[in-house]
């Protein structure tokens, strides 16, 4: 237990140096150049109430499920 | 005891990063919240002998600039029955009804997320609350998230009252999201999905040489543990249109593999047209334990078609009209229509109407899928 405790310190104390330790990147795409990144249709996503509607449809019927756009519950399948 | 350690490897990583992620809090370029917004939906699912009816009404709001709330109510109106079900029980009508309500916090980068869903019917209630946190980075070019949920399921019969039985079930989620030009961005996420306890459908049954056994006669493991990864990659085309192309590639302890490929095509028209296209290919390897007609009986059984081989494909449109700009408090309004076909082809699964017809033929059915909703933001 106490062994699990100091490694998962190390473990954090290793991420947040190795991220701090990393020098800003220039981004290659400025802010003002992401209009068309920003434009709704860049997101399969963008109406929830639809596409959460169609991962369970299909999560009802299908044996796999996950790395989706949604979390469900329920069966409602029958 | 294997599924405790998976949970304690998960529950230990997903820690790990979590804390790691909180730490890289720093005051660069904000993240955004979701918009305001407010949706209502009705949804008709006609297939295999089911129809499933309801309506969605999902209400979102921000405030002090730093956090959004959202409500969503949704319903399921099921009629009718699969014909595994269908063969050993008569057709009905129940309701699911879900509710879910959460709340996002933003500090600048990052986005936290905490959610909680209910769900009821009257054979199955479920409880799941959710966690999700994401942080962006390199000059907002990179967004990283962490995701976990805990289910807590009761499983009831019908038609025995003193049937009941638990599920727990735990989601833990990755994703790595890149904007690679000016134009085009990918994705990737994974997902592990471990659950724990009843997992069968209790009104399924297996055949044993020729022999329907009684309902609930499947015997499923009491643990599963499945595994999602996919990738996704969006390009904005100058023609005022986007396109994007999904993959996902699934495994789990019950032999399971299954690959999902999905297209979707968006295309303005005018000021007030939007159009989708959707394409959608799923296929998959049955569990280990399946068998359509057994021939003696096993320690592990299922005849769930959900647990078969099957290929699915699915076309499906969707057209968004904007009713208004700047009305009112509404910045805009927009009224969408969509339509989905599905094809679902059984390699071996027979469908059974009743316990004396028992045929080796392959089943396959059609669903028609529609939606009609109402959006405005605000």
């Amino acid at each position: 237990m106490k062994m699990n405790i100091v490694r998962y310190i190390i473990a954090v104390l290793v991420i947040t140096q190795a991220a701090c330790s990393v020098k800003p990147i220039e981004p290659w795409v400025a802010p003002y150049e992401r209009e068309h990144l920003a434009d709704p249709i860049m997101d399969v996503y963008r109406d929830t109430v639809f596409s959460d509607y169609r991962q369970h449809m299909y999560e009802t019927r299908e044996g796999s499920r996950g790395a989706g756009s949604a979390q469900g519950s329920g069966c409602g399948c029958n | 005891m294997v599924v405790i350690k998976q949970k304690m490897i998960a529950t230990n990583i997903f820690l790990v990063l979590a804390t790691g992620l909180l730490h890289l809090l720093v005051s660069v370029h904000a993240a955004a919240l979701p918009e305001d917004r407010a949706d209502i939906l009705y949804h008709y699912y006609d297939g295999g002998g089911v129809e499933v009816e309801g309506p969605t009404v999902l209400v979102r709001k921000n405030f002090a600039e730093k956090f959004s709330v959202y409500g969503k109510y949704h319903q399921d109106s099921i009629t009718g029955a699969s014909p595994d079900v269908l063969a050993g029980a008569s057709r009905y009508t129940e309701d699911r009804d879900e509710y879910s309500i959460g709340g996002t916090y933003l500090h600048d980068n990052t986005l936290m997320s905490l959610s909680y869903t209910y769900s009821d019917e009257p054979d199955y209630e479920a409880n799941t609350v959710g966690f999700n946190i994401s942080h962006d980075m390199f000059g907002d070019l990179t967004t990283i998230g962490l995701g976990f949920s805990s289910s807590w399921d009761t499983i009831e019969r019908v038609d025995a009252p003193d049937f009941e039985e638990k599920l727990r079930r735990y989601r833990y989620r990755v994703s790595l999201s890149q904007v690679i030009t000016k134009t085009f961005k990918a994705s990737l996420a994974y997902e592990a999905t471990v659950e724990d306890g009843f997992l069968n459908n209790p009104y399924r049954f297996v055949i044993i040489a020729n022999v329907p056994q009684g309902l609930g006669s499947e015997v499923y493991p009491g643990t599963r543990t499945g595994q999602a990864t996919g990738i996704r990659a969006t390009k904005y085309w100058n023609i005022r249109a986007a396109t994007s192309l999904g993959y996902r590639y699934f495994r789990d302890t019950w032999d399971i593999t299954a690959h999902t490929v999905d297209f979707n095509y968006s295309q303005y028209f005018g000021t007030r047209w939007l159009a989708d296209l959707y394409l959608r290919y799923y296929t998959q390897d049955a569990a280990d334990f399946y068998s359509n007609n057994f021939a003696t009986a096993q320690n592990f059984m299922a005849r769930d078609k959900e647990l078969s081989t099957f290929d699915s494909y699915s076309i499906g449109a969707k057209v968004s009209y904007k009713l208004f700009d700047e009305y009112s408090f509404f910045n805009t309004g927009t009224v969408n229509l969509a339509a989905e076909y599905i094809d679902y082809e059984y390699d071996d699964y027979s469908g059974i109407e009743d316990f004396s017809q028992i045929t080796n033929d392959s089943y396959s059915f059609d669903a028609t899928v529609l939606q009609l909703f109402f959006s405005v933001r605000y």
